[in-house]
């Protein structure tokens, strides 16, 4: 220690040395140079001032040395022994110039040049500048600096004596040498102190252990690497029931039987090779009982690694064993009861809670003891204290069963909001469920309204067994079954019945017909009002099902009407509205306008149709005939435009046709096409002049026509018009009228139908009957057809005729202009067109009527004044 | 006035092929009074200036139409497919909406002028610097037809209630034979015998101002005359025009329907009113706006379209009974317009709506209206205007030419 | 030479009248409007005219009136086919202001060659 700390100083102090070596020479040298500068300024300035003065340089020089030296007379030198010396070479002479520190005399020695003294001033003289150490003109070891003075060709040097450095390190490294023995031997002495106490802890704590070792109950051993016994503690003297020295430098096998020896000596062979085992299990008989041991070998390592042998220790488990296989036992059973309970908890179907009733039944028990008797009346009498021992009752846990019925998103969610979940009602619960309690009745059931988490209804049923044993009031499994559906569909029944009550009341007051029909074939009726009579059929004809209902259907409906509502049905709408004739017992159409509800039950399959079928025949009439009159409208607002260039564009066509044609030859055949043309553009021009009543742009004149008179003459007329295979039949009116109309027109009127129904019969019997009469303005079709229906009575001409009929898709279109079944070339389709247009033009009304083989019935109705 | 050689043969090339109708056509924009407004800062912004009022006149005109910048302050702009009036009021929006755009105001004292080119026979233009819009009603006198009382218009000394006079027209509703209805026409009196009338006689026919002014005088008159036909209880109609430009703006619009209120509302049965100056390609919902408005006011409403106007769908629907076009002004031989007559008719009828035409100035032309199809004429080829409704009265399709030939009417009606 | 004026706005009018009645040998006129033809009317002699009843500038009625003012003897036909409307009307007014024979169109040669000739006979 001493050594290395003496290194240490030593190196340090060397380091020092250095340092402060060079920091002093770089100032030596500093200082040196910036002498001789400073010097040569002086000579040089002098130098010029000579030249002012005549002087010579020799004389400057003296002026310069003169003041080089009395600045240094008043400069000591620095440090202890640093000092300038300033000298020129003079012959084989150094001579010096400044008084020299280390002199008493002023004027310095001169020194001999080659001298192995002044150096540096050596050095200086011939010019060269720098640093060394060496002898000074004393011949003592300094360090000097040393430069040469230009101009005046001096030499300067700046020097300190070596020692001077040297002596403060001497001092320091004797110090610090004396410091750090002192130091060593202190630390020393502690540290055998120190030691010597461990030493005695260590035999104190070493004597410990093998006391321990020696009383354990566990075997503890070691063996050296042959498997002999090198140490055993008195268990195992006890276990092998031999005395140490007996079992010490023998192996197992010389003591025990070999099996059980063998067992002692597992895996020895692997612990040898530095392998631990931990936990080895063997058995021994001892007092006739089965011992088991569990034995921990470790190997024995000495400090070079090697191994010398083994330890050992050797529990006895028995016990422990036992016990611990117990305790499993019990344990799984638990587990398995607390399992399947946690099963039935999570998954159950009803929502149950795990309530813990033990604060709640010691608080009754309290008030029991203040003499509460009647607990009901005593908790309705404070009802805060009811609310109080709500309270008391925790919780424990729900199942997901609960969230589910109060939607609440987690058990987090639900504890939360649980006191939001009680009804109005849940204080009574409560208290009835505490008067179950303090009665000591098995359990309690009991139904109430409560609110999910989102604050909805629901209806539950809640039942609770209720516990004697205290002990079980901590689990108390309060259940609760959702019936919020069953409650609502109850109620949802009671209205039902009360609608369907009111329904049929309204109902059978009104001339609406209400079905309800089953959803199967040919939609049976479950039920329909009264009023369905109006229609000639009663209601126990449909409810009995002696008729369904697609059995009073127009059979060319049936088709679209089954099609629409099999779109409806899939579309899933709620209802539909839907337009078709049925046929009345008597055979006549009906038109029906019918708005249908569809019924599905919880499924979603259909089981029924509502329906209201309200009669529009009148409606339908109506709009007919608004439609005929409309496309005539439309059609003579065309006309109008087409007639006038028709017209003219007719004009060279007829014209010039005619024209060529007459210049031929009558066998010419180039006139015979000319004649055609002739003809066919005259037939246009027919044809315009019959469109241009649309146009109506011809005035209508009307007179007041005598209606007897009219009818007279049309008759007339019809006779000699009209096929004699015809049989016209015609009367006239008792009360004769007026009305107001166009004379000719009214007998075209009269002709065109003739001539149709003359066409149409073709034959022997043909028939055609003309009745006349006069009626009042008071049924619904001429109502609303009439929009200027001022006349109270209408002349009413109905003309009959027993022809094939006209089937009903033509009937529909038989005032259509231009429409006709005639073959081409005879009949443009006009004629009843224009009786339309006429009969509209005397603000009056013309309807068709056919059955096939039953004959066409036309009604016209005019205004009468 | 310097003519730039180039726009001089533009604006030629456009009188060309429409000599006899270009006067009343090209206007000139001044841009003197933003110039004022924008003081020392024109010369900076006089740029900007152009740009927006080009913009505005490109996005206004039609490809018919024509326009240039003419010199610093004033631009040309030429209608090719408009009548005067519609014409005036087209440069009025436009040099309001520029005015509004440039100085963000409507004030009139500072609104762009307007003033009106004219040609003369030789078809040189030129136009008034002094830009006095009544000069807008100067119009060559028109053709032959001895009936012209209500004809050459000039420049009124002042406008103001003096001066302006009702007259009514009588409108011939030509199926049943009859006259039974009057138009209600504001006449100025020249003072020699003629008079202004129409709106002409307004100093600036295009101020909306004005022109709702004379519709509301208009109104007053008809009130005073409904109530003259009670007394005397003749069934005669009345008729009244409505301009656009007094039913189109909001403030306008209140007064108006006051007015309405007070002056049409207790006739209602007798009033027929007659929508005009209503823009091309007006939307059928700002129609039935329109129509909504009057119709509680009147028996029915008619509106005034150009006579090249073919399109009529939902007209009728909302509530419109008569379509109409006024001759008057229209300066295209009568071929021409006996051709767009028929087209006319034929798309109105065939989509119900009634026909009328103002301003049958002759003879042929009133035949040719008949014939076309019009329900109502009007003109001075069919009868003079009276100070007041007359009675009903039968007129069949004899009388224009009863009252133009005084001589041998025929024996027999 | 009978020298018949024919007065229409349509030029296809007056082309097929015209060859009907050269075919019979007459010398045609033309005019597109009633003034034109009271122009022509009064620098030619005119034996018989056919007017159409709607043109422009002077109409046929009109045109009638006026010939009938200064020719009393003088033949006229009307003719009418224009118009959507009413045409015939103003051809019966026609008859009624003094035309000789009115012809609604289109005719036939025929029809109107008899029409002529009836006239001037």
């Amino acid at each position: 220690m001493v050594f290395v700390v003496s290194l240490v100083v030593s190196l340090a102090l060397g380091a020092w040395y250095n340092s402060v070596i060079t920091e002093q020479s770089a100032r030596l040298v500093e200082v040196a140079q910036s002498r001789a500068r400073m010097i040569e300024a002086i000579a040089e300035y002098d130098r010029l001032d000579g030249y002012n003065h005549d002087r010579t340089h020799a004389d400057s020089e003296k002026v310069t040395l003169g003041q080089v030296a009395s600045a240094h007379k008043k400069f000591k030198g620095f440090g202890d022994t640093g000092e300038f010396t300033l000298a020129k070479k003079e012959g084989n002479k150094i001579v010096f110039f400044l008084k020299h520190r280390h002199d008493i005399e002023d004027i310095p020695k001169d020194v001999v040049w080659g001298s192995d003294v002044a150096a540096p001033m050596h050095k200086a003289l011939q010019g060269e500048s720098g640093l060394l150490i060496g002898l000074d003109y004393r011949g003592v070891e300094v360090i000097a600096a040393y430069e040469p003075v230009k101009l005046l060709n001096y030499g300067l040097v700046a020097k300190i004596d070596l020692s001077e450095i040297k002596k403060p390190f001497i001092y320091r490294a004797i110090q610090l040498i004396l410091i750090s023995i002192t130091m060593v031997t202190i630390a020393a002495l502690f540290f055998m102190r120190i030691s010597t106490k461990l030493l005695r802890k260590i035999e104190h704590d070493e004597a410990l252990i093998r006391g321990v070792i020696e009383s354990a109950e566990d075997l503890i051993f070691a063996k050296n690497l042959t498997g002999q016994y090198i140490f055993v503690n008195r268990a195992m003297e006890c276990l092998y029931n031999l005395p140490k020295a007996k079992i010490l430098g023998k192996t197992p096998h010389e003591i025990l039987p070999e099996s059980l020896a063998d067992n002692m000596c597992l895996n020895d062979g692997l612990v040898l090779k530095n392998i631990k085992f931990n936990n080895l299990e063997c058995h021994f008989l001892i007092d006739g009982e089965i011992e088991t041991y569990h034995t921990n070998k470790s190997p024995m390592v000495l400090d070079n690694g090697q191994i010398s042998g083994q330890i050992g220790v050797s529990r006895n488990v028995t016990e422990q064993i036992k016990t611990e296989s117990s305790l499993k036992d019990a344990v799984e059973k638990l587990d398995y009861t607390a399992q399947k309970y946690q099963k039935i908890f999570k998954t159950a179907e009803v929502s149950l809670w795990d309530e813990d009733f033990t604060e709640l039944c010691t608080a009754l028990e309290k008030l029991k003891n203040k003499g509460v008797v009647d607990i009901r009346k005593y908790l309705n009498d404070h009802l805060s204290e009811a609310y109080d021992l709500a309270a008391l009752i925790k919780i424990n846990d729900v199942n997901d069963k609960t969230l589910a019925i109060y939607g609440a998103k987690s058990k987090e969610d639900f504890f939360n909001s649980v006191t939001d979940t009680f009804g109005e009602d849940g204080i009574h619960i409560f208290i009835d469920e505490v008067e179950a309690l303090w009665t000591g009745e098995r359990s309690f059931t009991a139904k109430s309204k409560q609110r999910k988490v989102d604050g909805s209804e629901i209806h539950v049923v809640i039942s609770i067994p209720l516990p004697k044993d205290k002990k079980l009031l901590k689990n108390v499994p309060v259940s609760i079954v959702d019936i919020t559906e069953r409650i609502i569909f109850e109620q949802k029944m009671v209205e039902e019945e009360k609608a369907k009550a009111e329904l049929e009341f309204i109902v059978n007051q009104s001339p609406i017909v209400a079905f309800l029909w089953k959803n199967k074939e040919g939609w049976p009726v479950e039920y329909v009002s009264e009023n369905v009579s109006a229609w000639g059929y009663s209601k126990e004809q449909f409810e009995t099902n002696k008729i369904s209902f697609s059995d009073i259907i127009e059979p060319r409906d049936l088709k679209k009407m089954s099609e629409e509502i099999q779109k409806y049905s899939e579309k899933y709408e709620d209802s539909f509205t839907q337009e078709y004739r049925i046929l009345t017992p008597d055979g006549s159409v009906r038109w029906i306008d019918d708005k249908t509800w569809i019924r599905r039950n919880a499924q979603g399959e259909i089981t029924h149709y509502q329906g209201i079928c309200i009669d529009i025949t009148e409606q339908k009439e109506f709009e007919r005939q608004l439609w005929q009159a409309q496309k005539s409208e439309s059609l003579g607002n065309m006309a109008g435009g087409i007639a006038h260039d028709f017209n003219n564009m007719l004009l060279p066509i007829i014209a010039l046709a005619d024209l060529t044609a007459n210049q031929l030859e009558d066998n010419d055949p180039i006139r015979k096409r000319l004649i055609k043309i002739l003809e066919s553009g005259q037939n246009a021009q027919e044809l315009v002049k019959r469109l241009m009543i649309f146009a109506r742009e011809e005035e209508t004149l009307l007179k007041e026509v005598d209606v007897n008179d009219l009818l007279a003459s049309s008759f007339d007329l019809l006779q000699a018009t009209i096929p004699s295979s015809m049989e016209i039949t015609c009367n006239l009116l008792e009360k004769n009228v007026n009305i107001l109309g166009s004379y000719a027109q009214l007998q075209s009127v009269f002709i065109n139908i003739a001539k149709n129904a003359a066409d149409a019969v073709q034959g022997k019997n043909a028939l055609l009957d003309i009745k006349t009469s006069v009626v009042l303005n008071n049924f619904p079709l001429l109502k609303s057809f009439l929009k200027d229906g001022k006349s109270e009575k209408y002349l009413h001409i109905r003309m009959k005729d027993n022809g094939p009929g006209i089937n009903q898709k033509h009937l529909a279109r038989i005032f259509d202009p231009f429409f006709t079944t005639k073959p081409v070339g005879e009949g443009t389709g006009m004629g009843l067109a224009m009786v339309l247009s006429i009969v509209s033009a005397h603000h009056g009304v013309i309807t068709v009527n056919s059955r096939l083989n039953k004959g066409t019935t036309f009604d016209i109705y005019l205004p009468i004044i | 006035m310097n003519e730039p050689s180039d726009v001089k043969q533009q604006f030629d090339s456009f009188f060309a092929d429409r000599s006899a109708t270009s006067k009343g056509r090209v206007f000139v924009l001044d841009l003197s009074p933003v110039k004022d407004v924008l003081g020392d800062r024109w010369e900076k912004l006089k740029q900007q200036v152009y740009l927006t009022t080009s913009d505005v006149v490109l996005h206004r005109i039609q490809p018919t139409d024509i326009h240039c910048r003419w010199d610093d302050e004033r631009y040309l702009v030429a209608f090719g497919a408009l009548d005067q009036a519609r014409g005036r009021i087209k440069i009025s929006l436009i040099a309001q909406e520029i005015t509004q755009r440039l100085l963000g105001s409507t004030d009139q004292d500072k609104a762009i002028k307007i003033s009106m080119a004219t040609t003369d026979e030789n078809g040189e233009f030129s136009w008034d610097k002094d830009a006095a819009p009544s000069k807008l009603a100067v119009e060559k006198t028109l053709p032959k037809a001895p009936i012209k009382n209500e004809q050459t218009k000039e420049k009124p000394d002042a406008v103001g209630r003096d001066g302006i006079d009702f007259v009514f027209r009588p409108l011939w509703f030509v199926k049943n034979k009859i006259i039974s209805s009057y138009f209600c026409i504001p006449v100025r009196d020249k003072g020699d015998g003629h008079f202004l009338s129409g709106y002409d006689i307004l100093n600036d026919p295009q101020d909306p101002h004005a022109i709702t002014a004379l519709d509301l005088l208009t109104m007053k008159r008809i009130h005073k005359e409904a109530l003259a036909l009670e007394d005397t209880k003749m069934p005669a109609l009345l008729a009244v025009p409505i301009h656009f430009e007094s039913i189109a703006s909001g403030g306008r619009r209140s007064t108006l329907i006051d007015q309405c209120k007070k002056n049409l509302g207790p006739h209602r049965n007798k009033i027929v009113i007659e929508l005009t100056n209503l823009p091309e390609g007006i939307p059928q919902s700002r129609l039935q706006d329109f129509i909504q408005i009057l119709k509680p006011f009147s028996r029915s409403v008619m509106a005034r379209f150009s006579s090249g106007h073919r399109d009529f769908a939902g007209f009728k629907h909302v509530g419109l009974h008569a379509v109409g076009i006024d001759l008057y002004g229209d300066r295209r031989e009568e071929s021409k317009i006996i051709q767009s007559l028929e087209g006319f008719v034929e798309n109105a009828s065939k989509l119900g709506l009634h026909t009328y035409a103002h301003g049958v100035r002759s003879i042929s032309l009133t035949t040719a209206a008949i014939c076309a199809g019009i329900d109502y004429v009007d003109g001075y080829a069919i009868s003079d205007v009276h100070e007041g409704a007359r009675d009903i009265k039968h007129y069949s399709i004899r009388m224009p030419y009863a009252s133009k030939y005084s001589a041998d009417e025929p024996s027999h009606e | 030479m009978v020298k018949i004026l024919v007065i229409d706005d349509e030029e296809l009018a007056r082309f097929t009248i015209r060859e009907v009645l050269e075919s019979k040998g007459y010398s045609v006129l033309e005019a597109g409007d009633g003034e034109k033809g009271i122009e022509i009317f009064h620098s030619e002699h005119i034996d018989l005219i056919i007017t159409d009843i709607i043109m422009p500038k002077k109409e046929g009625v009109e045109t009638i009136i006026e010939l009938r003012k200064e020719a009393p003897d003088l033949k006229i036909i009307a003719i009418s086919g224009g118009g959507r409307t009413r045409n015939l009307d103003f051809l019966k007014l026609a008859g009624e202001y003094g035309a000789n024979k009115v012809i609604a169109k289109p005719f036939s040669a025929t029809d109107l060659l008899s029409a002529v000739q009836e006239c001037l006979e």
